[in-house]
């Protein structure tokens, strides 16, 4: 397994989550200042440079409670606050999303044009703050030290990796199932046929060689019209990336499905025993990211629903899913600090914050990220 | 032509792993073994030859420190060794048969008793082992950037024969079978290279996507490739000098990208493939 893998998962895991942030920011009428700071306060968190080097560090990835637990204390960066339910179903798209975007990835280094498509949205969250702005070209920077060069078995070393955490994941979405991209069953439909991967050919010949090397050709009827793809993404800080994969895919006409349960969960009993142990490695970044985060910012406060409405979070905050092993993740919020025994258990010694240290002014996140 | 048959269901859903099913064949026994990967799981599945018996069972992957999880099997696979048959798991921490350094190790496995003992570690290749595979005296191993080296057992030692450059990707899978190489490509393709000269019999754009597992039924050089564009593809080998390769058949199974694949018998009659994240292994028959 690939001890490169976690900063393509936390980006694109994080690409995702800005983009359904954003989309429920704007239809639930939350002022341009506000939203805006939110943004900017995540982005900075997330790609704060002692926090991207600790993760670029060659480790296996963080278990998939953990991770979990990362994207909590991520989402409540800023003065927005995300109940458990609505916490939960961000979570779930966000890893369906990005679970879809390697299933269909044409080959293993598309994850980089995948990777590069999230940091160009959340780059352009950013364009008005010089600083938080600089944090995220230093990590295109660091993307291409560490991924441009790598060669297509290392990628596909990521790519399998990638796939094994996400494996036994089969949460319905229903933006996926109304574009008839997955199926009743949570599987994803791969669509035969179509474009191929950069430098392939298209399947339906034998090159047969003689003795002296000399070739002749015999056709075969591969059962499906491809196309040989023209050109490779790009990889520079700004460019066609070509692949439409990791890039945001709600808007005003294509929202983020909150009416009903529109998550349903069939997560198959795993033997998912990669959360039996919180990893150091992770409780030392949780760690990190929480006093970067700083005290809880308690002025200016908003809550942000991923339903319609709070009856409707009630109602699936009520509905415990049966034989899920996503149930046994604490949900947490944030802003009451780490409460539960299981949540102790990964977060181990992490103090919430030393809690005079920060008020509600909006230059106290940066303050502390400095420090 | 090939027709579905009963699945067989496993305990855990597969990894996205290359060459993950192995199968073993117990002919005296009318037994057949199946085995795969999920994570640090192997399911494994023995089946009565009529397919009315099926038991399943785990074996987990453990370490005696195991403060850092479980780790993960890359491979498992049944060799079978002239006094015996041994069942070789590859894990993340653990024994390692081809290695990600690119080295081979080469193992003496005595023909009662479990006091096996590294002989020697062959470094020819520059880039990570992906598959191995043997004949007689004769070994091949393929490396991520697509080289194939074949090696000729002389007393106990192995020594290079043959070295075919690749062209960067990976070779996931090789079969070997009279002499004749097949490789499955991460880029679609599937080689047919003679062991002997290393010469190239045949090119083919098999597949639309990487091709993860490839096998040879041994009595009649049938050639099985899968591959994450959900089809299976069933060729046959000609050996002749140059050896030639021609297409037979085709399945596409819907939305499986597929990462496992063996022939059950011999003559290529019966197959068997797994997909990533299902829990399936599917069969298929010729019917004549």
């Amino acid at each position: 397994m690939s001890l490169k893998t976690l900063p393509l998962l936390f980006i694109n895991l994080g690409g995702e989550m800005m983009y359904i942030l954003d989309q429920r920011l704007r239809a639930q009428n939350i002022p341009t200042e506000k939203s805006k700071k939110v943004l900017n306060d995540i982005v900075a968190t997330m790609f704060n440079k002692r926090f991207m080097e600790e993760l670029f560090k060659p480790q296996t990835l963080y278990s998939k409670k953990a991770m979990r637990t990362v994207f909590d204390r991520l989402a409540h960066a800023s003065i927005m606050r995300l109940n458990a339910a609505s916490m939960d179903k961000l979570y779930d798209l966000m890893t369906m999303a990005f679970k879809y975007q390697v299933s269909l990835a044409l080959r293993p280094k598309d994850i980089l044009l995948i990777t590069l498509n999230h940091m160009d949205t959340m780059r352009s969250y950013v364009e008005d703050s010089a600083g938080v702005r600089s944090q995220v070209e230093h990590v295109y920077r660091m993307l291409a030290e560490t991924y441009a060069s790598l060669s297509q078995g290392e990628f596909q070393l990521i790519r399998q990796t990638l796939l094994n955490f996400f494996q036994d994941m089969h949460i319905r979405v229903s933006i996926f199932l109304k574009d008839k991209v997955q199926n009743n069953n949570g599987r994803f439909v791969l669509k035969i046929g179509g474009t191929l991967p950069y430098g392939t050919e298209s399947p339906g010949l034998i090159r047969s060689f003689d003795a002296s090397g000399k070739s002749r050709n015999i056709a075969f009827a591969p059962g499906a019209n491809y196309t040989v793809s023209g050109r490779e993404g790009s990889f520079d800080q700004r460019g066609d990336r070509i692949t439409k994969l990791g890039c945001n895919m709600y808007s005003s006409s294509r929202p983020v499905e909150t009416s009903g349960p529109s998550i349903s969960k069939s997560v198959m009993q795993g033997s998912d025993m990669d959360t039996s142990n919180p990893d150091p490695l992770a409780k030392a970044h949780l760690d990190l990211l929480s006093r970067l985060i700083g005290a809880n910012v308690t002025k200016n406060e908003f809550r942000l629903n991923l339903f319609k409405d709070d009856k409707e979070e009630d109602e699936a905050a009520s509905i415990q899913p049966i034989e899920v092993a996503e149930s046994q993740v604490v949900n947490i919020d944030a802003s009451k600090g780490g409460k539960t025994s299981e949540l102790a258990k990964i977060m181990g010694e992490m103090s919430v914050g030393d809690k005079g240290g920060g008020g509600g002014d909006d230059s106290d996140l940066l303050d502390l990220m400095d420090s | 032509m090939f027709k579905k048959d009963k699945p067989i269901t496993l305990k855990g859903s597969t990894s996205s792993l290359c060459n993950n099913l192995a199968a073993y064949v117990i002919a005296d026994k009318s037994q057949l073994n199946y085995a795969v990967v999920h994570k640090s799981v192997i399911n494994i599945a023995c089946a009565s030859a009529d397919g009315t018996s099926v038991v399943g069972r785990q074996l987990i992957c453990k370490e005696p420190s195991a403060s850092q999880g479980l780790p993960f099997v890359i491979q498992a696979k049944w060799v079978n060794l002239p006094a015996r048959t041994i069942f070789v798991l590859t894990s993340q921490r653990g024994i390692q048969v081809g290695s990600e350094a690119g080295a081979i190790l080469v193992f003496d496995i005595p023909s009662k008793g479990t006091s096996v003992n590294l002989l020697d570690t062959l470094q020819k290749h520059s880039a990570s082992i992906c598959d191995l595979a043997s004949e007689g005296d004769t070994l091949v191993s393929a490396d991520e950037l697509g080289s194939i080296i074949v090696w000729k057992l002389g007393g106990s030692s192995l020594s290079v024969v043959v070295n075919i450059r690749g062209s960067g990707w990976p070779c996931n899978s090789v079969a070997l079978w009279n002499d004749v190489i097949v490789g499955g490509f991460a880029s679609g393709h599937l080689r047919v290279f003679s062991a002997t000269s290393g010469a190239i019999g045949a090119e083919v754009t098999a597949h639309a996507r990487t091709i993860n597992a490839v096998d040879i039924a041994k009595d009649s050089g049938v050639v099985l490739s899968v591959s994450d564009d959900t089809y299976l593809r069933i060729w046959q080998l000609k050996a002749m000098n140059v050896p030639q390769i021609e297409y037979r058949h085709g399945e596409c199974l819907a939305d499986l990208q597929l990462v496992g694949g063996q022939f059950v018998d011999g003559q290529g009659k019966a197959l068997c493939v797994t997909g990533y994240d299902s829990n399936e292994i599917n069969f298929f028959v010729n019917q004549h």
